[in-house]
Formats: C-alpha cells, sequence, structure tokens
C-alpha cells in the first residue's frame, strides 16, 4: 500500500515544472513558470529556506550537485540561461551563470560526482553543453555539442559511473567515462561520449515516432549493464538495454492512453516512474522474468492526506 | 497491466486539470505535483492556470507496517535467525534437515511472540482505530504462521514415506486450539454432569476430528451416563481404533485391512441399533464410518475447508501420502461450498498443498507486510534445496536469483529508515550478485544526522572496503564542521577523508587565524598529526610552525632557531605568513646565547632585503637589521674563535 503523508505548499505562483530532492532527502527545489526557484527544508516542518531570483522566464528544471562539493543548485530557463547557486551560510547566491545557448534551456543535470563537478545542459536551439569545474584556476570550462538534435533538445541524463569490466579486455584501460543520454524533436534518442576531449555520437535510437519528451539512464546496481528509460509524444516508453553502450535493444514497456511527459529512476534503479498527459503516475517493476509490471499508481482526484 | 495494483488519489484539483510529474527521494518515497508540459518554444505568458494557490508538492510513501514500532522486536529477532542460518551455512557446505527446521521453528516463535505483544496491545489499547489497526496485524501475522507452519510440515520436515496426516492433525490443533482448551478445562474442574454444558458434545466431536480420541474418550467417562451400555461399548470401540505409525513394521496395506475390519465392526454395530439410545454416540460412530448424513451434519463444527481435510482424511484416508494433499484438499473445499469463495489465505494453503512452491512465494509477496514473510522463507526454503530441485522443471527459473530478488528488495526498504538502515545491510549483504552495488548507491545516501551516526557509517563502509564512501562521508562532515566554525573538528574529517584540497583549505584558515590574532587553535591536535601532516603541503608547513612554537615555548631556543631557518630556506612558506617567520626571528636573534650562525644571519638578511619594500614589515625594518648586524658580529667573532 502507498498513503500520502504530507503535502508541502510551494507558494509559487504559476505551475511547478520540476521538483527535486537533494542527496540525503532533506531539503526540496522546485521551480515554476513565475521564473522563481524554491528551496524548502522537507525534514523539519517545511519550511522555506530561500526563494532565489535571477530567472526572468519559466524556469524547467532544477539539479541538485553532490554534496561532496558542498551545497550545488542549478536551474535552466526559458531565458536561455543556466544559472549554478550556491549556499552559504543558509543564503543561496549565484554562483555561475552560462548564458552561452541561443534559446530555452529544457534539462540540467549534474555528472555522478566520480566524474568530478560537471553537468550537462539541453537547449531548444537543438545542442547540448556540458559545464566542467576547474578546481586550479576556480574557472568553469564549456564544451558545446553543436546539433545535437534538430529542433531541440528537450532531456539529457548522465549514465552512471560504471568501471569497463576488466575480464573482457585486459588491454582496456580502466578509466571511467562519461556518458550522456539525450532525446528530441527529432524522435531520436541519442548516446554521447566524451574521446579526449571531444563529445562524439556514439549511435542513434530510432524508435520513437513523435517527440522524445524526457531520458532516463538507470543507476547501475553493480550489472555491467546499461538502462535507458525513454518516453514519448507517441505515447511510449521505451526502454532500451545494453551490455556495451553501443549496440542497444528496445522493448516497449507499455503504450499509454496519452502523451508521456517524465520517466524517472528510483534510488538503485528497480523501480520506473512514468508520469504523462493522462494525469496518472505509474511505477514500474522488472519481475525475475524480465517482464515490466506496473506495481502501483497515482492519480489525480481528491482523497484524503492521512497523517 | 495486472488488475491488482495500488491506486492512490492525489486530493489536487490543479493535478486533475493539468497532470501530474513527480521526483524521487531517498530511498523510495515520491514527491508529486501538478505538472504540464510546456512546449520550449512557446510564448513566455503565464500558463491557464495563473495564479493559482495549489502549486504543492505532495509527500508520497510506500506503507511499510514493519517500520511500526510494535514490530521491531520482530525485524531485530528475525534478523538475528536470519544472520545465524548465513553464517551455518557459511562455515559448511551441507546441512542437515535437522538444522533447517530448527530455523523454521525460531522463526516461527518469533512470529508467535509478536502475535503475543499484539494481543496484549490490544487489549490495552483504548482507541478504537487503535484496535482496528493491530487487530489488522494479528490477522496478516495469523495467516503467516499458518502459512509457515504449513510449509515447514511439508517442505522441510518431510517424514519417511511420505506421512503426513500426524503433522497434519497437529498442525489443525495449533491453529484451532479451542477444543483441547475446553477440554482441559472440563477435566481440571472435575465436576457431576459435564454434559449438561453445552460446549461439551461439540467439544468431543471436535476432538474427534483433530485426532484426540484419547481425550474424547476421557470426556466421555465423565458422562453421567457413562456406564451405560451404550457408553462402554463406545469407549471400547475407540480404543480399538488401529493406529497407523511409520515406525510401527505395519504396511499400508496391513493397516488397511486392520482399519477395514474396526470400521465394519463398528457398522454392525450402528446397524444393530447398539448406540440408538443416545443420539450423540452414535453420530460419533457414524462419523467414525463416514456416515454420509453424519459428516454433513457436523460441517457446521468447520471453520474452513483446511480444518475439515485433516479430520476427513483423519477417517476416510489415514494412510495418506504428501503428494495426494491437493486433491483432497480441493474435495474439501468442495465439501464446504468454497470453490468460488477462497480467500487470499484459503488459495496459498491450497498451492501448498498442491507443492506448487512458486505459486505460495507469488503469492506470499501479495501480503501486506512489505516482505517479510516472503524473504525470510524463501531464503530458508532455498537453504534446505527445496527451491533448488524446482529449476529442473521450470524454465529460465533460477532459485537463488528468485531469494537474491526478495533479499534485495527486503534490505533497500530497511535501508531507508532512520534507525534500521543497519538491519538493512545486513540482509544485503547476503546477496552475492548486486548486494554490494545496491549498499554503495543506498549507504552515502543514510542521512548523518550527527558525529556518531557518521562515525557509524565509516565503520559499515570499511568493513565492506567501500573506502571511497569512507572518505565521502569523512569529507561531507568535514565541510559541514568548517561552515559552523569547528576548524579542528573539521581538519580531523578532512584527514580521514584523504582530501589534501581541503587539508590545505583549512590549514590556510588556521594560519591566518593566528595571523590576525595570535592564537594557534586545537594546539593538540597539531601536536599529534605525525605522518598525516604528508597530505598537504600547506599542513606540513603548519604542523611544523606549531613544532617551532613548541620548541620555543620549552626555551629550546638552539632547535628553535634550526627549525626557523629550516623553514625559511623551505618552499612552502604561504605568502601572507612569511613575514611572521621573519618577526619570529628578533628575539632569537637579540638571546644571550649565539643561536644562528654567519651564514644563517645572511639567509635572514637576504630574506629581509628582498622584502624590504613590504608593508608589513617597514616598522619592524630598523629593528630586524640592528638585530641582524648584531648578531652577525658575534656570529663572526665567535666562529673565527673557534677557527
Amino acid at each position: 500500500m502507498v498513503s500520502l503523508l504530507q503535502s508541502i505548499d510551494t507558494g509559487h505562483e504559476d505551475m511547478i515544472h520540476d521538483a527535486e530532492v537533494d542527496y540525503y532527502g532533506l531539503r526540496l527545489a522546485t521551480c515554476s513558470s513565475d521564473n522563481s526557484v524554491k528551496v524548502y527544508d522537507i525534514k523539519n516542518g517545511n519550511t522555506l529556506l530561500d526563494d532565489l531570483k535571477g530567472h526572468f522566464g519559466p524556469v524547467w528544471q532544477v539539479a541538485w550537485g553532490h554534496p561532496k562539493f558542498g551545497n550545488l543548485l542549478a536551474s535552466c530557463s526559458y531565458d536561455k540561461k543556466v544559472i549554478i547557486w550556491k549556499e552559504t551560510n543558509g543564503k543561496w547566491g549565484k554562483y555561475y551563470e552560462y548564458a552561452n545557448h541561443d534559446s530555452s534551456v529544457n534539462s540540467v543535470q549534474f555528472a555522478p560526482a566520480e566524474f568530478g563537478l560537471v553537468l550537462a545542459c539541453g537547449s531548444s536551439d537543438g545542442s547540448i553543453s556540458i559545464l566542467s569545474y576547474i578546481r586550479e584556476n576556480n574557472t568553469w570550462d564549456a564544451k558545446k555539442i553543436q546539433n545535437a538534435h534538430a529542433i531541440g533538445c528537450n532531456a539529457v541524463c548522465w549514465s552512471p559511473a560504471i568501471y569497463p569490466e576488466p575480464a573482457f579486455d585486459n588491454n582496456s584501460e580502466h578509466t571511467l567515462k562519461k556518458m550522456l543520454v539525450s532525446g528530441g524533436c527529432d524522435n531520436l534518442v541519442k548516446i554521447w561520449k566524451e574521446e579526449q576531449d571531444r563529445w562524439i555520437e556514439v549511435c542513434k535510437l530510432e524508435v520513437h515516432s513523435d517527440w522524445v519528451r524526457d531520458v532516463a539512464w538507470a543507476p547501475s546496481a553493480g550489472l555491467h549493464r546499461h538502462i535507458i528509460a525513454s518516453c514519448s509524444q507517441d505515447r511510449r516508453v521505451i526502454i532500451w538495454s545494453s551490455d556495451d553502450a553501443i549496440t542497444w535493444n528496445s522493448t516497449v514497456l507499455h503504450t499509454f492512453d496519452d502523451v508521456i511527459w517524465n520517466v524517472s529512476w528510483s534510488l538503485n534503479g528497480n523501480i520506473l516512474a512514468v508520469s504523462g498527459g493522462d494525469n496518472k503516475i505509474t511505477l514500474w517493476k522488472q519481475s525475475l522474468e524480465g517482464n515490466w509490471q506496473c506495481i502501483s499508481d497515482v492519480g489525480k482526484g481528491s482523497s484524503q492526506i492521512n497523517n | 497491466m495486472e488488475t491488482d495494483i495500488n491506486t492512490i488519489l492525489i486530493p489536487s484539483k490543479l493535478c486533475n486539470r493539468a497532470g501530474v510529474s513527480l521526483a524521487w527521494k531517498p530511498c523510495n518515497d515520491l514527491g508529486i505535483f501538478a505538472y504540464e508540459r510546456k512546449h520550449s518554444g512557446a510564448q513566455d505568458k503565464p500558463s491557464q492556470y495563473y495564479p493559482t494557490s495549489e502549486a504543492s508538492v505532495f509527500h508520497v510513501r510506500q506503507d511499510v507496517i514493519l517500520f511500526r514500532p510494535i514490530l521491531r522486536k520482530l525485524i531485530n529477532e528475525s534478523n538475528g535467525t536470519f544472520l545465524n542460518l548465513q553464517e551455518l551455512l557459511a562455515r559448511k557446505s551441507t546441512n542437515t534437515q535437522e538444522e533447517m527446521l530448527n530455523f523454521s521453528r525460531q522463526y516461527r516463535s518469533i512470529i508467535r511472540a509478536c502475535l503475543e505483544s499484539l494481543q496484549e496491545d490490544i487489549a490495552r489499547s483504548k482507541s478504537e482505530a487503535d484496535k482496528d489497526e493491530l487487530q489488522n496485524y494479528i490477522t496478516i501475522f495469523y495467516s503467516i504462521e499458518c502459512i509457515w507452519h504449513l510449509c515447514e510440515i511439508l517442505f522441510i520436515d518431510s517424514t519417511p514415506g511420505n506421512v503426513v496426516l500426524p503433522h497434519l492433525l497437529e498442525w489443525v490443533r495449533f491453529h484451532f486450539p479451542k477444543y483441547e482448551r475446553n477440554a482441559a478445562e472440563m477435566l481440571c474442574e472435575n465436576q457431576e454432569e459435564l454434559e449438561m454444558k453445552p460446549e461439551y458434545w461439540p467439544t468431543i466431536i471436535g476432538l474427534m476430528m483433530q485426532g484426540r480420541v484419547r481425550i474424547a474418550r476421557g470426556l466421555l467417562k465423565q458422562h453421567s451416563a457413562a456406564d451405560t451400555r451404550a457408553f462402554l461399548l463406545v469407549d471400547q470401540c475407540l480404543k480399538a481404533m488401529p493406529q497407523f505409525d511409520v515406525y510401527s513394521g505395519l504396511s499400508a496395506s496391513e493397516f488397511h485391512l486392520q482399519w477395514q475390519h474396526w470400521v465394519m465392526d463398528i457398522q454392525s454395530k450402528i446397524d444393530a441399533k447398539s448406540f440408538a439410545s443416545h443420539k450423540n454416540l452414535e453420530l460419533l460412530m457414524k462419523i467414525v464410518v463416514k456416515d454420509e448424513l453424519a459428516w454433513s451434519e457436523i460441517k457446521k463444527h468447520f471453520e474452513t475447508w483446511y480444518e475439515l481435510l485433516p479430520a476427513w482424511l483423519f477417517y476416510a484416508e489415514p494412510s495418506v501420502k504428501s503428494y495426494e494433499l491437493g486433491t483432497f484438499a480441493k474435495y474439501c473445499i468442495r465439501q464446504m461450498g468454497l470453490e468460488n469463495k477462497l480467500k487470499h489465505l484459503d488459495t496459498v494453503l491450497l498451492a501448498a498443498m498442491e507443492y506448487d512452491l512458486l505459486e505460495v512465494i507469488k503469492e506470499i509477496q501479495k501480503m501486506s507486510e512489505n516482505g517479510w514473510f516472503a524473504t525470510h522463507l524463501a531464503n530458508l526454503l532455498y537453504h534446505s534445496g527445496q527451491l533448488t530441485v524446482l529449476e529442473k522443471d521450470v524454465d529460465n527459473f533460477s532459485a537463488k536469483a528468485l531469494q537474491e530478488f526478495l533479499i534485495v528488495d527486503y534490505g533497500t526498504m530497511l535501508m531507508g529508515h532512520k534507525s534500521l538502515w543497519q538491519v538493512g545491510l545486513s540482509y544485503l549483504d547476503h546477496c552475492s550478485e548486486s548486494g554490494i552495488h545496491i549498499i554503495e548507491l543506498l549507504l552515502p545516501r543514510v542521512p548523518v544526522d550527527n558525529e556518531y551516526k557518521a562515525q557509524k557509517i565509516i565503520r559499515e563502509a570499511v568493513k565492506r572496503e567501500l573506502h571511497h564512501i569512507a572518505q565521502f562521508v569523512c569529507k561531507v562532515q568535514g565541510m559541514k564542521c568548517v561552515k559552523r566554525g569547528r576548524l579542528g573538528s573539521a581538519l580531523t574529517w578532512a584527514l580521514k577523508s584523504q582530501d589534501s584540497t581541503l587539508v590545505s583549505l583549512l590549514a590556510n584558515r588556521f594560519l591566518k587565524d593566528y595571523a590576525a590574532n595570535g592564537k594557534l587553535r586545537n594546539t593538540d591536535l597539531l601536536f599529534n598529526l605525525g605522518p598525516t601532516m604528508l597530505s598537504s603541503d600547506r599542513l606540513i608547513f603548519l604542523g611544523k610552525y606549531y613544532e617551532f612554537h613548541k620548541l620555543y615555548q620549552d626555551r629550546q631556543f638552539q632547535e628553535a632557531g634550526k627549525l626557523l631557518i629550516k623553514l625559511l630556506e623551505s618552499k612552502i612558506i604561504p605568502k601572507y605568513f612569511w613575514y611572521i617567520l621573519l618577526l619570529e626571528t628578533i628575539p632569537l636573534l637579540e638571546s644571550e646565547d649565539i643561536i644562528f650562525s654567519s651564514n644563517d644571519t645572511y639567509m635572514i638578511i637576504n630574506f629581509m632585503e628582498e622584502n624590504q619594500f613590504d608593508e608589513r614589515i617597514k616598522d619592524k625594518l630598523d629593528v630586524l637589521r640592528l638585530a641582524t648586524a648584531r648578531n652577525l658580529s658575534r656570529a663572526v667573532l665567535y666562529e673565527s674563535e673557534l677557527n
């Protein structure tokens, strides 16, 4: 059974576009069409910690940095900017602003901490930027993948930090490879890899028949196997799996009644949450036999909150 | 899509009008909010819902009854048993049925203790809602106990020759104890005319149904008419009932023959109207000879089909083999008219009697005790070899994978609890495939409320050789201390985290503090740095500088002077600190004994002249020049005398 514990009134004046909980699940960051980003303490009484003003357009997404790098939060907006915010003594201030996109920035995500302080963002101008913090001189280095998706990139997501399996190839270098998955208005899901300071396209996954709305690379629980979920305007959620991140198999998780907007994995990658235009969130789990089963759903309506 | 999925409704009109999206919260909680995907190329204008006062995030969590304090003992004790079992298996490759049976009984006694404490609580609780909740738990754990006991009989405690009836009777007596309890009470009372009690005959019939013939006879002897012919005859008949015992040396067919004779004998007595004088006695005897009318009359005594089953077998198929149970179970379900009314517990028990172990495990996963039952039972059955045998019959089935799948879920769930995360770890440790990697993902997410908990997490990480996680926790703790201005603790954590940048940052803070107010903090810590000092140049400098201070305080001026010269020569002086070192030379230059040689003094002079235009030493320059000149003359004279 699932139950509703509490509701947190964010006080945003318009629709919330994203809500993210920090590494330990103690704070919540939300962003909205009202141009603001808000941070709440959800451990002690859901108090508003700060209201971050700095964007001049709807804020689409927020992302928490790894606590190893201090308290960092990134947000991306319709105003073509990405802002990295830093908390000092309880107050959030602008730490870095990136304004090198020609159109709305739709998605932002920090890389796994193993890769250092790095973030990726995808924009409606079709490009993806990768920003890396250089500790030595306290600056940010930006690399851009031009024309990643025609008409626009809707979502980016990092691969978990997986060391290549040593048993197969003794000559391969045992270093972490930075990889990304992105989805766009060209109906494609693309996999990118950093190769000697450059980002190259590893493969292009063509199954969706309409805009890809969201992509999510599953956290790896030690299996040397990659799993990605993608969802699209074509009402389908596809699960992509691969052993080498080069050749991918696709399985349609389900064809829904309406457009699917978001997919996201639980912390250890065993549950996939799917949400969309049918006002429903469904939770999916892979059974031992490998089938995907819906285990729970959360819908619209007017039930009571059980305290 | 499966039909038996849980649905929860979010009480928000905005969610209903727009749509919903979600955020994960560690470990498996959800934050749900109204959401509408806007086309990023659309115009920047307020949404159609603006302004809204309903922009809320709803926190949704799986209901985990195991997290209720009343069930804490169950979790902890079963964890102990689980770990003991895994430890035993690690020590030896083979395990006896005896040992497995012992573990199974331990688990059952934990369930029993849990049921008892729930019952005590229900008696104490005042509110109706609490009572309902506790009653709900009792129902759940009663079912678990009942299923576990049956699985123990069928899968773990298999007796030679597949003889199952004695165990089944024991099972039914355990779960329907009222007849034995009533009988004990009545026999203890030692009252005249026991038959006047309304429960007298139902108890006797109940005892007969559970195979308690001797106690039934005992009760019959208390009847005021016990000396009449009919009663004596009944007692004689019951006394002569053949007992099937696999160890008696009697073969099944020989027993069968004896039984037939015995039944025929009673039937002839019934036909001769020997018991006709007494309705209840006649009913009893008719039950014994499987008279259909009699059986349909006593059906009302049975609460369920599985109470009827052992009774029916006792009289109809006393030598029943375990693999025939399924057929008879279905027969009893039909007899009770329950074919289409089977509840969840019925389904599981039937599946067990049909030896469909996979179905049992599948079904018990649906019970709402969050996987406790399925995890522990599957683990025990796996180690008894009962799951592995299924691999032959079922395609793509791996017994090991199944039981690990359950343990992963159970362990992950516990990891999400603020005080049960360590118990969760101990389960994940026993998943060879993915356990350690899941720990790697979840352990660093355990919120660190205080230093004590941080130490605990670090210990758990180090125990599993997850050093990077230990270092990560140290670093986060270090950062926290910096924020609170506790530099000493921060440095301790930073050193443990082996993060040289953070260490340097902190060493700088110490030195700058000293430069600003002339006090060195946390001298104990600095004194005991030892080899950890090497983790950063800045820390080496701090450590050495502290050493100089210490020597100076202890009036070991010669040594202090040597160290100071070494520091001045070294390339590790922070820019903001060199002038302090220079000033520290003044008292040593002016001391009675000659501390600096002429060479040392030249070096000090060079150093001073290089920086003569620096604001920070401007007004000390004269004093310094005088001191160095005086010391140089003393040193030169002294050195020339020596030569």
